[in-house]
């Protein structure tokens, strides 16, 4: 019976570890963000020539970028990482989740210099 | 109602007056179709969008100043009429006036009888904290709620209350939130974007404007459906003016800087996009 039974645990094991995988696969494959280079804008036309950013990694970025950009989370949206600033007190912060790559790290750390560049 | 010129547009329009009829048929900047008198509504009692100063009984606000540099961009008099949002309303559907000159988020009790001009600034809930606060609160449920303040009898309000319950500190005048914010009585007051950063720019306020609360709602101005021709003309101006730097300088002048720029972006996928 437990000879029976190990073969199986193993494979329903397995299939869990896929299921997962499948679930989380957004968070876990790498970033598709800035696969292209980008000429930065000289000082003067940035909207913060310098900008102290308050960097914040969070379970809940979805729900929050949703929440901060307007950008809804559905079936063909999904909100990864957001920036938002204010160009009085010279501050940014920016939100990414907790086990991304450096790419969206580096693309919100642009929107605290350029602002939203997005076209 | 009440119903007056502005003196600038007025005078401009005055000195226009005697040869215009060449350089509008020239088509300078309007097109034939253009009327050379918008009649303009604002609401009467709307700090800082529209109100009547207390001293001078001039009307003032963002929205004056960006309805004047409009008129100016497209060469037309402004004949301003102001009065409450009921009676305004009420103008707008007898076609007493052409377009209310604040601006207005989509509701359905406005999009049935009223076009939306496109936006020049957002409708968004922000918090507010003294500037010598460094604390991230990202989620209403990271503030303390009793050290929450807010403006009570509002939607905010019953946002909050639907969110976290009661407990958060209510308030009759959003100045009082701010003043108790100020002498760190609260750790956060939370409160429409541009009203604080008006009453910090304007009172020169310790305070800070720092986690955005609520989605950005772009908001427009109200023309009776069917005029499409002046929706037209109004967007254009509105391009001019965001293009000219005069809406950016308006801005400027009441919040301390461009409210008419988005202030935050994001970065989104399509999950069911295939690596």
């Amino acid at each position: 019976m437990n000879a029976l039974y190990r073969p199986m645990r193993a494979l329903l094991m397995l299939f869990i570890s896929a299921a997962l995988v499948a679930c989380n696969g957004t968070m876990i494959k790498p970033p598709a963000v800035d696969l292209e280079y980008f000429e930065p804008l000289s000082k003067n036309k940035r909207i913060m020539e310098t900008s102290k950013i308050n960097w914040q990694p969070r379970e809940d970025v979805h729900t929050l970028c949703a929440r901060i950009t307007g950008i809804p989370i559905t079936p063909y949206s999904l909100p990864m990482a957001c920036a938002y600033w204010n160009v009085v007190r010279k501050e940014c912060t920016v939100i990414t989740g907790r086990e991304y790559g450096i790419n969206y790290l580096g693309h919100e750390a642009r929107h605290c210099f350029e602002g939203n560049f997005h076209p | 109602m009440k119903r007056f010129e502005q003196s600038g547009i007025s005078r401009r329009h005055l000195l226009l007056g005697a040869g215009s009829g060449a350089l509008f048929s020239a088509g300078l900047r309007a097109t034939a179709a253009t009327p050379t008198t918008l009649r303009w509504g604002y609401l009467s009692n709307y700090s800082p969008f529209s109100w009547m100063a207390r001293d001078s009984n001039v009307l003032q606000g963002f929205h004056v100043d960006l309805g004047t540099e409009l008129g100016r961009h497209m060469g037309v008099k402004l004949d301003i009429k102001t009065g409450t949002y009921a009676e305004m309303l009420q103008a707008l559907r007898r076609n007493e006036v052409d377009v209310l000159g604040n601006f207005f988020t989509r509701v359905p009790d406005l999009v049935g009888d009223f076009a939306f001009t496109n936006g020049l600034q957002d409708f968004r809930l922000m918090l507010a904290q003294h500037e010598n606060d460094d604390r991230t609160f990202l989620t209403l449920d990271e503030i303390p709620i009793e050290r929450l303040g807010l403006l009570g009898n509002t939607t905010v309000e019953d946002q909050v209350q639907a969110a976290m319950g009661k407990g958060y500190r209510k308030y009759n005048r959003i100045d009082d939130a701010l003043n108790d914010l100020v002498s760190e009585k609260l750790d956060a007051v939370i409160e429409e974007s541009l009203i604080i950063d008006y009453a910090i720019h304007s009172r020169q306020l310790p305070i800070k404007t720092t986690t955005p609360m609520s989605a950005p709602v772009r908001l427009g101005m109200l023309i009776l459906k069917g005029k499409t021709d002046l929706l037209k003309q109004i967007n254009q101006g509105l391009q001019g003016i965001r293009e000219d730097g005069s809406a950016a300088r308006a801005s400027e002048k009441w919040f301390g800087y461009d409210v008419t720029q988005r202030r935050a972006a994001g970065t989104y996928i399509n999950p069911l996009t295939p690596d």
